[in-house]
């Protein structure tokens, strides 16, 4: 399936969606569950927290699905009212979930592992970085999107998230200065 | 041509991610086979790119669990009362006066309006009131040559007409509703004189100065 067909699925689901399709609101929630739970766990740092906010978010896309004019893509659109109510249940606190911790909750691998401190140097070197480079390294690799998408769901200039993302990779390289790590060998 | 080496940078993320069109992606290979430092940058995001690589495919599978919560709070919500919106007329009112209020347009419009009632209050000022007292002079007669009267309600208008050219007379305002007439006295009258013989008149129930 390429992507253009995904981007095209999540806009029919979602219009069938706005029609009211129990089936077709269910496809919708399946194909985008584990992004929308990855994003609200990374910033909101609280499973149960983001857990919350996953339902009432699901919530929000049955109930304004009919809102959805397809200018964004299917995902952004969801990904935006997350984002929103992730930062209404935030009120002020920002903590956002290590990758680490990611990591060892998705495999189970300690820091010992030889894969894992690879990994691990490079999740600590990531979680350095400031919220907003962190952000759209995230919308733009973990998520797939394209520099407007991600304009769109940040609600800033396109252009600001492709300075955005190069300011984050030069203070990634940085980082691994700092930690004495060369980026070749990551 | 600096614009144009940034333009393919700027590709980079796109061209890890997948969201470069094909002919874009073929453009964009053959210019990084000629481009070692092209080359070197997109190592490097592609380092970023595996780490989140790794974690898109260890994403858990949909929670049955947490759809059962989502069927659940979208039933609730569903079930609950449609709330009307009782405040949304004040609500859109206070909004729509509060932009009002905000414009600079009105801000002028009532200074403007308040310029013309101290205006008109000012240039009101020298001017007789609208209120007359039962005996304040009419604006016509000066108050030196006119005396008012207030005749008996069976005086017949030839027997007051007899009254007042006996006095020099004539009638400058009134009656009013209460029967009060304005009488403009001959030049050189005597006020005195003309407000006794009144007085002295069966037909008299009041005569008086104007004052």
């Amino acid at each position: 399936m390429t992507e253009e067909t995904v981007r095209e699925r999540e806009k029919r689901l979602l219009e069938a969606t706005a029609r009211k399709d129990r089936a077709a609101f269910r496809q919708l929630y399946d194909m985008t569950y584990g992004q929308v739970r990855f994003f609200l766990i990374r910033k909101l740092n609280d499973e149960n927290l983001a857990e919350d906010v996953l339902v009432e978010t699901y919530s929000a896309v049955w109930l304004q699905a009919g809102t959805f004019r397809g200018k964004s893509r299917g995902l952004t659109w969801i990904m935006g009212i997350a984002r929103n109510l992730a930062h209404k249940a935030l009120r002020g606190r920002r903590n956002h979930r290590s990758l680490e911790d990611l990591a060892q909750l998705a495999n189970g691998k300690h820091p010992g592992d030889e894969d894992f401190s690879r990994k691990q140097v490079l999740a600590k070197a990531l979680d350095v970085l400031s919220d907003k480079h962190r952000e759209v390294l995230e919308l733009v690799f973990f998520h797939g999107m394209t520099y407007p998408e991600a304009a769109t769901l940040l609600k800033v200039p396109v252009n600001t998230i492709k300075s955005r993302i190069f300011y984050a990779k030069k203070s990634l390289l940085k980082t691994f200065e700092q930690m004495g790590v060369q980026a070749d060998d990551i | 041509m600096i614009s144009e080496r940034r333009k393919w940078r700027e590709h980079i993320p796109l061209y890890l991610n997948g969201s470069l069109g094909e002919e874009q992606r073929h453009a964009f290979e053959k210019i990084l086979e000629e481009n070692p430092q092209l080359r070197r940058e997109v190592a490097e995001f592609a380092k970023i790119h595996d780490l989140y690589a790794d974690f898109q495919q260890q994403l858990p599978p949909p929670s049955e669990r947490v759809f059962r919560r989502v069927e659940a709070a979208i039933r609730t919500q569903e079930q609950a009362p449609v709330a009307k919106p009782a405040a949304q007329p004040f609500r859109r009112l206070g909004k729509t006066l509060a932009g009002l209020f905000a414009a600079p347009r009105l801000s002028w419009a009532l200074v403007a309006v308040q310029l013309v009632i101290i205006v008109v209050l000012v240039a009101g000022r020298g001017q007789t009131p609208v209120f007359r007292t039962l005996t304040s002079t009419p604006q016509a007669v000066h108050p030196a040559a006119a005396v008012q009267v207030v005749f008996q309600a069976h005086a017949a208008e030839a027997q007051i007409r007899k009254v007042l050219l006996a006095i020099g007379a004539s009638i400058a305002d009134g009656p009013t509703a209460e029967g009060l007439y304005t009488l403009r006295l001959a030049d050189k009258t005597n006020i005195e004189q003309a407000l006794q013989r009144l007085r002295q008149s069966p037909l008299v129930r009041f005569a008086g100065r104007v004052y």
